[in-house]
């Protein structure tokens, strides 16, 4: 099956536009248009099954990125073809207020671990895999999921103050917020580049 | 039956001279200043040096360090003007503890007075001294070594490159260094 | 003092009972932590415990700008660092649409070649000391040192490299360098057949390896495995075939293939892909003392380098599995979002708490080893 083949077989069944930006990437977005979040997630999990059954054999991510400003959270699901050969990477919109989402691991045995760690990350809930409700990296973990763009480390380093440390990390924080401001190229007055 | 007797081929092992560097037998390292047994190779990039006379005090170097090792400190007027530096009289000071040795100080370094050299290792019998390495001032001379290594050239330069101009290509059997 | 009967010293457990074995573990490659339900010595549960090595790579990328991130990125992935800094920078090529040079393209697969050797000579160390054949873990470890020495007089450090930077690479090859890359390479060769005869041809090591944990081709796709561990099984899927990238296209290999995928066959992989490195660095050699382009795309300046808007994701064959990077930007002069798929975390998190299930204990180390769990790549 060739990749002009896999859009015009998606178009078909599900209605939805496949994009090919560059060579062996696909992406399909699934749109809110209206509909409940039961209908998008059956064509989510409809999706996924089919694109077991033409030749994608492998889960490469699930993960997931915070557009603070448009208040929603993206999921990306990417799957990997190695006869075709190309990568599709289908896109969900999820509410950022009430992150709540169903799994796939049933369908596909690696989300397993994926759904984990973005339920950690961003706190995204995965109802069906008990699994991803167990903490991944962090432990004792008391703040909101760290991933989030609300959640400033520099705050959290002030309320929670490190002991042990040799010196005091906190002017060097500061430092890290002077980086975010655009950086300008000061013109020197200087000689020009002494060159070896 | 001969796979259990194919180590004994290993026993020719015992007549071949060992591959490894044989560290001197005086006391390794004295201090302030050690001979050290292997340098580091012509692009090595370790212990800085700057070069107080061309450095201007811009604070590139403190701007795009990744790891916010470099904070750019006063000098006192008096002492800049005897050897006859030029620009703010700040000088940048290194910790190495945050240090990552990336060399992208160096390739931002209007005048190119910020280089590396190639001592890697160096002690002091402060254990704070780490932190406030001022590379250039006399007191720190002898922690920087002799050797530029990584210095700022066409080829890396990261403020304001020119295209770059090919080269011939190089004919084989040439060996440098 | 009271004298205590032997008998009553020794001490029973109730089987089934959970074993740590943590994180400090002599048979354990890195800094991670199973629990295990065992019952005498058969294994009847396995769990992974990650997060000793998470050091926040991916919030951190947020909060620098584009160019300060390749001093951070060498680091996600200890033994193999250049892989991050290739897959990282194609990323925000890709993005921005530049078509790198020829020359900037050969030098790249030459680090990248090499440091597969590296890799690979220390995957045989770590099955060495699992084994229990020590010269074997000794040697390849001396051996790879040949190869950091290399990397050390072209990018200036031996193991962190920093080298790629968008557009190229920072540094031409110095003088005489590809003459001494020629002289480490007949080295190699030659050690690899001291390896065959005195390790490879052992009647222990292969009793050892022969037939442990093996997996057919659709368990391996069903659970996420990827890289040699893929091969190991039989099916001829590299991605340096499939979805070339750098100068693969250019270049003329066969993918290596082995037929059981037991612990033997993911061992031989790896040993007969170093034989294929060596040769594809001498093809690179040829064309590299031919060409003459610049070995960086276009200037730019490190203080205000800025991405257009748009997303990308690069996949790499890797000594581990598939590393991929993908990054989103908005823009500005920080990353958006970047995201690192380590090949770990399928094989550790999906495929290691099946296959260990009724193996023995005493070749658990073995199995973690073969597999090349490797848990910088998962904690991030």
């Amino acid at each position: 099956m060739r990749v002009e083949e896999v859009v015009k077989a998606i178009k078909d069944k599900f209605g939805l536009e496949v994009e090919n930006p560059y060579p062996r990437r696909l992406r399909v977005k699934i749109p809110v248009d209206g509909k409940s979040d039961e209908e998008r997630r059956q064509v989510l999990r409809d999706l996924l099954q089919y694109a077991k059954e033409i030749e994608f054999q492998h889960m490469s991510f699930i993960t997931c990125v915070d557009f603070i400003k448009e208040g929603r959270f993206e999921l990306n699901y990417g799957l990997w073809s190695y006869t075709i050969p190309t990568m599709l990477v289908v896109k969900y919109d999820l509410d950022r207020e009430n992150p709540k989402h169903i799994t796939v691991v049933d369908i596909w045995k690696p989300a397993k671990i994926w759904e984990q760690e973005v339920h950690e990350m961003f706190g995204v809930e995965f109802e069906g895999n008990p699994r991803s409700f167990e903490p991944y990296v962090l432990e004792d973990w008391d703040s909101i999921p760290p991933l989030r763009k609300d959640f400033d480390p520099v705050q959290y380093l002030k309320e929670h103050p490190m002991q042990g440390a040799g010196y005091d990390p906190l002017p060097y924080a500061n430092l890290v917020e002077k980086n975010l401001e655009q950086p300008t190229v000061q013109e020197t007055g200087g000689d020009e580049g002494a060159n070896s | 039956m001969i796979g259990y007797l194919a180590p004994l081929r290993a026993l020719k092992f015992l007549f071949i001279k060992p591959h490894t560097v044989r560290v001197p037998d005086k006391v390794w390292p004295r201090w302030p200043d050690f001979a050290d047994p292997r340098e580091g190779k012509s692009v090595y990039r370790g212990v800085h040096d700057n070069d107080w006379t061309k450095c201007i005090g811009c604070g590139n170097c403190s701007r795009i360090c990744p790891a916010m090792a470099i904070e750019m400190k006063e000098v006192p007027k008096e002492v800049l003007d005897e050897i006859g530096a030029k620009g703010v009289n700040k000088r940048p000071q290194i910790d190495y503890g945050r240090c990552t040795f990336c060399a992208l100080c160096v390739d931002v370094c209007p005048s190119g007075s910020l280089t590396m050299t190639d001592n890697y290792a160096w002690v002091t019998k402060d254990a704070r001294d780490h932190r406030y390495f001022f590379p250039g001032a006399e007191k720190w001379k002898y922690a920087s070594g002799q050797v530029r290594t990584w210095h700022k050239n066409p080829q890396s330069d990261l403020l304001r490159p020119k295209p770059w101009v090919k080269k011939p290509p190089q004919p084989a059997g040439d060996t440098g260094k | 003092m009271t004298r205590v009967p032997i008998r009553e010293l020794v001490v029973t457990y109730d089987f089934p009972t959970d074993l740590h074995l943590g994180p400090q573990h002599p048979g354990i490659h890195g800094n991670f932590a199973y629990i295990l339900k065992v019952d005498g010595e058969i294994i009847l549960e396995a769990k992974i415990v990650p997060g000793y090595l998470h050091r926040a790579f991916e919030k951190l990328m947020e909060r620098r700008t584009w160019i300060n991130n390749i001093a951070l990125i060498p680091r996600v992935c200890v033994p193999e660092p250049d892989v991050n800094e290739y897959a990282y920078n194609a990323a925000i090529e890709r993005i921005a649409g530049w078509e790198i040079p020829p020359r900037a393209k050969y030098i790249r697969t030459v680090v990248l070649e090499m440091a597969r050797i590296s890799s690979y000579l220390m995957y045989l160390s770590s099955m060495g000391g699992g084994v229990g054949v020590y010269p074997l873990a000794q040697w390849s470890v001396g051996d790879r040192d040949y190869i950091l020495d290399l990397f050390e007089a072209l990018t200036g450090a031996r193991v962190y490299h920093i080298f790629m930077i968008a557009g190229g690479v920072r540094r031409d090859i110095p003088e005489g360098w590809l003459d001494k890359l020629e002289e480490t390479l007949k080295y190699l060769e030659g050690r690899l057949k001291e390896y065959d005869k005195l390790i490879m041809k052992n009647a222990v090591v292969q009793r050892r390896l022969v037939g442990l944990a093996p997996i057919t081709p659709e368990y391996a796709m069903e659970h996420g495995v990827t890289g040699p561990n893929l091969r190991a099984t039989g099916v001829p899927y590299d991605l340096r075939k499939i979805d070339p990238y750098a100068a693969y296209d250019e270049l003329d290999f066969e993918v290596v293939t082995e037929k059981y995928g037991d612990a033997w066959s993911r061992f031989m992989v790896r040993r007969r892909e170093i034989e294929q490195s060596i040769d594809l660095l001498r093809q690179l050699i040829d064309k590299l003392r031919k060409d003459n382009t610049p070995h960086i795309h276009q200037p730019y300046s490190g203080l205000a380098f800025k991405v257009p808007p748009g997303e990308a994701y690069v996949h790499i064959e890797s000594t581990k599995g598939e590393f991929g990077y993908y990054v989103w930007s908005d823009g500005g002069f920080n990353p958006y979002r970047v995201f690192v798929r380590g090949p770990t975390t399928s094989h550790a998190g999906v495929l290691m708490e099946d296959i260990a299930v009724g193996q023995q204990l005493a070749d658990f180390s073995l199995i973690d080893g073969s597999f090349d769990i490797c848990p910088p790549d998962l904690d991030k």
